[in-house]
């Protein structure tokens, strides 16, 4: 009996966490607009958020398409098919890899940093210093971080993809002596831009509104002390680790399951 | 320190590797062509018996060169034969008694068009009907010929 | 003729969860005075000045400032009250990504279209008036945890507002920056003719500006009068307090058994 009680207890802990983050979530993102300097605020996010990501995007990209290029050719070689390794490689990445890895990688660096950010402004009583100086904190500091994850992940995620089909190309072409011709004109025969291209954007899209309302979310409701920050940031990592294979799994099966 | 305009800069340069890695995936990765704007471009229309696994977007080529699309499909209600309209490039000039088949890429691979050109003067044109068409190969059909004739 | 208090606290009640954070708390500000809220650590002195903000709202009770309704206030209405109400925090709580002259401005640009100029002057006013205008362009992590505390009440007192609610403002400072905080409460409340009212723990200090004393401890108010009152009280919580007596109402030890068993006792 305990058990199920606790279970119960459990569960609508959950959904009453869940609600309320909805409920923040269209309270920062939709509330009138009150605040003047919008851009200035948004491009400040797009700079922390997005540019300080780029190192780890791109050289996380670059070694994904490689290692891509390098473990599709020697499976290929084996079924005669080494021509295929360009719409392998392509397909991967715009399809799941690029999408998916980008998004942890997001998670984690993006991700992790903005709740500690936010966890700290609570725990130094920011917040409620924007609060008395008749600030809303869910405009001010909140909204502009979830505009920028929303927009930024597609963006960073399109130049993982960029990238990591060269690393292929380099690998596949450059090393393993595969066509050119072949290699481009598989790839582009095969991947088709409003299936696979757009259905990947949209997969970042999501991910990325998730990863950031997470983040952003736990900042918010960490516990004000020294640990409760580093509690919130490890909490930021796991659940939107989950979250992103999860919802990854849920838009495969709609967008290529019917294929 | 973090000045405006190291960031206004920084995000300048993030937003246009984003475009051009959106420009790289949609033309070099998917083949994104302009074949897809209506002014480039003509269309014929084949009647086939049997496209197989035809879909629309595959390829037409001629000689194995891309040169057009299919665009749509549908079943005739009269004749119940597939309706196919293709999609060529504004400068591929073939003779009007040109065959389309449907062929088979690679052993395992997509259904395309390939068209043979014929031996007229005067060439296709917006809204022409090829006249010579030849159905998918069929494998169970195929099977069955073989074993039929090997029963004779 | 009766003066009507500035800020009156009437059978409030407070819980948070399941543990009552206090109960049933009345008392009276007047114009002008510089109030003592006191008491040992954890009683929720903290959470008081919150329900005087409007940061939090209580079970049961009122808070009246100027006559209106504190608890039943709209965001809107919150905000125009707060114009007029300033907080310093704990912590100074300065915004880590502006410098001491943004963050003095920060009210100033939000509250009114004053132009940049007249502001660059109120600023440094303020700045001039807590000691600090040289310190005007540096970041606050340069800053000394004094140094930090100052330009926040200059923050504060950036629109000159009516009452200033201090949250343990001289917690953890060395003995001349306390001088320095307790003289600058002082001047300010009586220059700008504002109300103070302050939450601390430090006894001595606190009851050498205070005009008037609250003592709580375990949610109620245990003693008030002005601090000669309180120190000559006979009130054994007040006078333990006041006189920073180990133990009396407030036990020393923690509740445990018997000393003598646990020492002797064979098994740990």
């Amino acid at each position: 009996m305990n058990a199920i009680q606790s279970l119960g207890r459990a569960t609508l802990n959950w959904l009453e966490t869940f609600g309320y983050s909805t409920l923040f979530l269209f309270a920062s993102m939709f509330g009138r607009p009150r605040f003047k300097n919008v851009w200035t605020l948004l491009s400040t996010q797009f700079y922390s958020v997005g540019v300080l990501s780029l190192v780890i995007i791109l050289c996380s990209g670059f070694f994904v398409g490689m290692v891509l290029g390098l473990q599709g050719y020697t499976t290929l070689t084996k079924f005669g098919a080494s021509q295929a390794i360009g719409q392998l490689v392509a397909l991967s990445l715009v399809r799941e890899l690029g999408p998916v890895v980008g998004a942890l990688l997001f998670a984690g660096r993006a991700g992790s940093a903005l709740t500690a950010e936010i966890a700290l402004m609570k725990t130094t009583e920011q917040l409620d210093s924007l609060r008395m100086l008749g600030v809303d904190p869910l405009r001010r500091v909140i909204a502009p971080r979830l505009w920028a994850g929303f927009i930024i992940l597609p963006i960073l995620v399109l130049i993982f993809n960029a990238v990591a089909i060269f690393g292929g190309y380099l690998v596949a072409v450059e090393w393993l002596n595969v066509d050119a011709g072949a290699f481009w004109g598989n790839m582009q025969a095969s991947v088709d831009f409003s299936d696979d291209i757009v259905n990947g954007i949209i997969k970042s899209i999501v991910f990325g509104l998730l990863v950031t309302w997470i983040a952003v979310f736990q900042g918010y409701t960490a516990v004000p002390t020294a640990e409760g920050i580093g509690f919130a940031t490890t909490r930021t990592v796991v659940y939107s680790s989950l979250v992103i294979l999860g919802a990854d799994f849920v838009l495969t099966a709609v967008m290529f399951g019917g294929v | 320190m973090l000045n405006r305009r190291m960031i206004e800069v920084t995000v300048g340069f993030l937003m246009l590797l984003g475009i051009v890695s959106f420009v790289v995936l949609a033309f070099q990765v998917s083949g994104l062509r302009t074949v897809y704007s209506s002014e480039k471009g003509y269309q014929v229309t084949a009647y086939f018996d049997n496209i197989g696994g035809l879909k629309t977007k595959a390829r037409v080529t001629v000689a194995g060169v891309s040169v057009g699309k299919v665009m749509s499909i549908q079943l005739d209600p009269k004749t119940y034969q597939a309706k196919v309209v293709l999609f060529l490039d504004s400068d591929l000039v073939v003779p009007d008694d040109s065959a389309a088949s449907i062929l088979t890429a690679g052993l395992l691979g997509d259904n395309y068009i390939s068209l043979e050109p014929g031996a007229e003067e005067t060439s296709l044109k917006n809204g022409d009907i090829i006249q010579e068409t030849h159905s998918a190969m069929i494998l169970e059909r195929l099977i069955g010929q073989f074993l039929f004739n090997k029963d004779k | 003729m009766t003066i009507d208090p500035i800020l009156e606290i009437n059978h409030l009640t407070y819980a948070r969860g399941e543990r009552v954070i206090f109960e049933d708390i009345s008392l009276k500000v007047t114009r002008g005075q510089i109030i003592g809220v006191m008491g040992p650590s954890g009683t929720g002195k903290t959470t008081l000045l919150r329900l005087i903000a409007g940061l939090l709202r209580p079970q049961t009770g009122s808070v009246k400032v100027n006559g209106a309704e504190v608890t039943q206030m709209s965001s809107r209405e919150l905000y125009i009250m707060r114009k007029d109400m300033s907080m310093l925090f704990q912590s100074g709580a300065l915004f880590t990504g502006l410098n001491v002259y943004d963050n003095v401005a920060f009210p100033l640009r939000e509250h009114t279209r004053l132009p940049e100029n007249i502001i660059r002057d109120i600023v440094l006013m303020k700045l001039q008036a807590v000691g600090l205008r040289g310190a005007a362009y540096l970041q606050p992590r340069e800053l000394s945890g004094g140094m930090n505390r100052r330009v926040a009440l200059a923050r504060s007192i950036a629109l000159d507002p009516a009452i200033i609610l201090y949250d343990e403002p001289f917690t953890g400072q060395d003995p001349m920056t306390m001088g320095v905080l307790i003289n600058l409460i002082k001047l300010l409340n009586h220059a700008l003719g504002m109300t103070s009212i302050i939450v601390s723990h430090d006894v001595q200090e606190t009851a050498s500006i205070a005009d008037y004393i609250y003592l709580l401890s375990g949610g109620h108010i245990v003693g008030e009068g002005t601090p000669d009152e309180l120190f000559n009280s006979t009130v054994p919580q007040v006078k333990q307090f006041m006189q920073g007596l180990p133990d009396g109402p407030v036990p020393f030890h923690y509740p445990a058994g018997d000393y003598q068993q646990a020492l002797l006792a064979e098994n740990v």
